[in-house]
């Protein structure tokens, strides 16, 4: 009680006595807060050029995976990599300059090249006597946040198509009933034949909606909706193919064959999530071959209790060099700058928790070229 | 041919619906909504009643569960394509353990007749 009243009494003066007395009372617990910090933090010596790290946590050794002495003596922008957006750092380089504090999140990597997601704040720290001495950086990895963030999103509006779809459905359903019904019942007694073939196409085209608004209906019908932790086999899987048809061009050719598969399987994947993972892959092969192309997608059993499904394309396929890096986080060059790159991870990551894994390979040949395109092969135990 | 009332709150498919049994040979009476429906039921001898399941003013259950406790009442036909968030097969699960048949929305001109004719047909 005695202490933490000198504590209290000496906050009101000044912060740095507080300090000074942790200090002397306890000289541990101050290294013991910094060393013990969840949070990675990091001081740069701002008495000397460049900045060079003078101190940096556990914290940081765990999240980086560069050890104190390797990065002691250096400035921190070695954490940087080729995903990483110049327009942060020059916020960074800002900030320092005006020895302002700034709130950046921006790709990092590891020592072992594995792209990390940054929330970094730096605070330029002042002496007693208002001199600046260093620059603090408190940083936290926020990958796993930032992937789970994307799927729930995606799942929430997979779900909300769902519902939407399924609504949409029932309107057209009760719209085109009356449509092909009625002309269905009349087209016999047309003895004009032009007339008759006209009235003919207008039908073949009432029945296509309708069998449109059916698939879509399919979309809405409980299996979008999270309830069940299993996606029913071949059919899931196809009418998820149905919807993916609608979000890719016309251009691309989507072929399917699920003929080595003899019974109805379950996999353990809720139907919203498979979709993703689905819809990701066919997306992306669409965008790898410039919306113009083909995709096969194969769906085989095999003797082991699992699954696989094939999803090939014939566009420009995977340099070599990027194979293991294309389901890390932020790997965006193949694909459009506008993507969060966080697709291929989110499909990983799903995929994973179910026991399954994924694989990358050559897909296709090439319609023109010499080489093939790409193939994410999914393996997924399933349910029996 | 048979008597036969037609029960859906939505005019162009009762209306294409009555159109093919008119055409197929049978007297067909429309209501718009179950008590409607229910008060014809009483009033008329019908040998069989159609009736849509999700329907605003009253339900089509309502209908299937009346006429079927009444002892010697008409056949019975539950119809329904569901609703938002319903699929056809929940919508048709409690009246189809009264009706004598059931017909899921959307069906064709030539299965509504060869369903009215298997119950009708002596």
């Amino acid at each position: 009680m005695k202490q933490s009243g000198a504590l209290m009494k000496s906050w009101k003066n000044d912060g740095y006595d507080v300090l000074e007395d942790i200090a002397g009372q306890s000289p541990e617990l101050l290294k013991s807060i910094l060393e013990g910090s969840p949070d990675t933090i990091s001081l740069s010596d701002a008495s000397r050029p460049d900045l060079p790290l003078a101190y940096v946590n556990p914290s940081f050794e765990k999240t980086t995976g560069y050890q104190r002495a390797d990065v002691l003596g250096r400035n921190c922008r070695f954490l940087q990599g080729e995903e990483t957006s110049s327009d942060d750092v020059a916020r960074i380089r800002r900030a320092i300059a005006d020895r302002q504090p700034v709130e950046v999140t921006l790709v990092n990597y590891r020592k072992s090249g594995e792209p990390f997601l940054n929330a970094l704040r730096i605070g330029p720290i002042f002496d007693r006597s208002g001199q600046l001495t260093a620059f603090l950086g408190i940083q936290r990895d926020i990958t796993e946040q930032r992937l789970r963030a994307q799927q729930d999103n995606t799942r929430n509006r997979l779900e909300a198509l769902g519902t939407a779809s399924g609504a949409l459905a029932h309107q057209l359903n009760n719209l085109l009933h009356p449509v092909a019904s009625l002309l269905s019942l009349h087209l016999p007694d047309i003895t004009d034949a032009n007339m008759r073939k006209d009235l003919e196409i207008a039908l073949y085209s009432a029945n296509q909606a309708a069998e449109l608004s059916q698939s879509l209906l399919g979309l809405s019908r409980g299996r979008f909706e999270g309830g069940d932790s299993a996606t029913q086999l071949p059919e899931g899987l196809l009418r998820i193919i149905d919807l993916a048809r609608l979000m890719v061009p016309a251009s691309m050719v989507i072929e399917t064959s699920t003929g080595s598969l003899s019974q109805h399987l379950k996999i353990p994947i809720n139907e919203t999530l498979f979709a993703q993972v689905v819809i990701n892959l066919i997306v992306n092969a669409s965008q790898a071959c410039e919306h113009s192309g083909r995709i096969r997608i194969d769906l085989t059993a095999s003797q082991t209790q699992r699954i696989k499904i094939s999803i090939a394309d014939d566009g420009p396929g995977i340099p070599d060099a990027d194979v293991n890096k294309i389901f890390m986080p932020f790997y965006t060059k193949r694909t459009s700058k506008k993507g969060s790159g966080l697709g291929l991870s989110v499909v990983k990551r799903i995929i994973n928790e179910s026991g399954g894994l994924i694989q990358v390979g050559k897909g296709l040949p090439q319609p023109k070229g010499r080489g093939f395109g790409c193939v994410i092969t999914l393996d997924i135990p399933f349910i029996t | 041919m048979c008597q036969i009332l037609l029960i859906d709150d939505m005019l162009p498919v009762r209306h294409s619906i009555a159109a093919t049994l008119r055409k197929a040979g049978h007297d067909v009476v429309e209501a718009e909504d179950g008590s409607k429906g229910l008060e014809l039921a009483a009033r008329d001898r019908f040998d069989l009643v159609i009736t849509d399941i999700m329907m605003p003013a009253s339900d089509g259950t309502d209908v299937v569960f009346t006429l079927k406790s009444q002892v010697g009442g008409p056949k019975v036909i539950a119809m329904s394509g569901g609703g938002s968030g319903i699929s056809a097969d929940e919508a048709l699960q409690m009246s189809g353990t009264q009706a004598d048949a059931v017909l899921t929305k959307p069906f064709t001109n030539e299965v509504l007749i060869e369903t009215v004719h298997s119950l009708t047909a002596r």
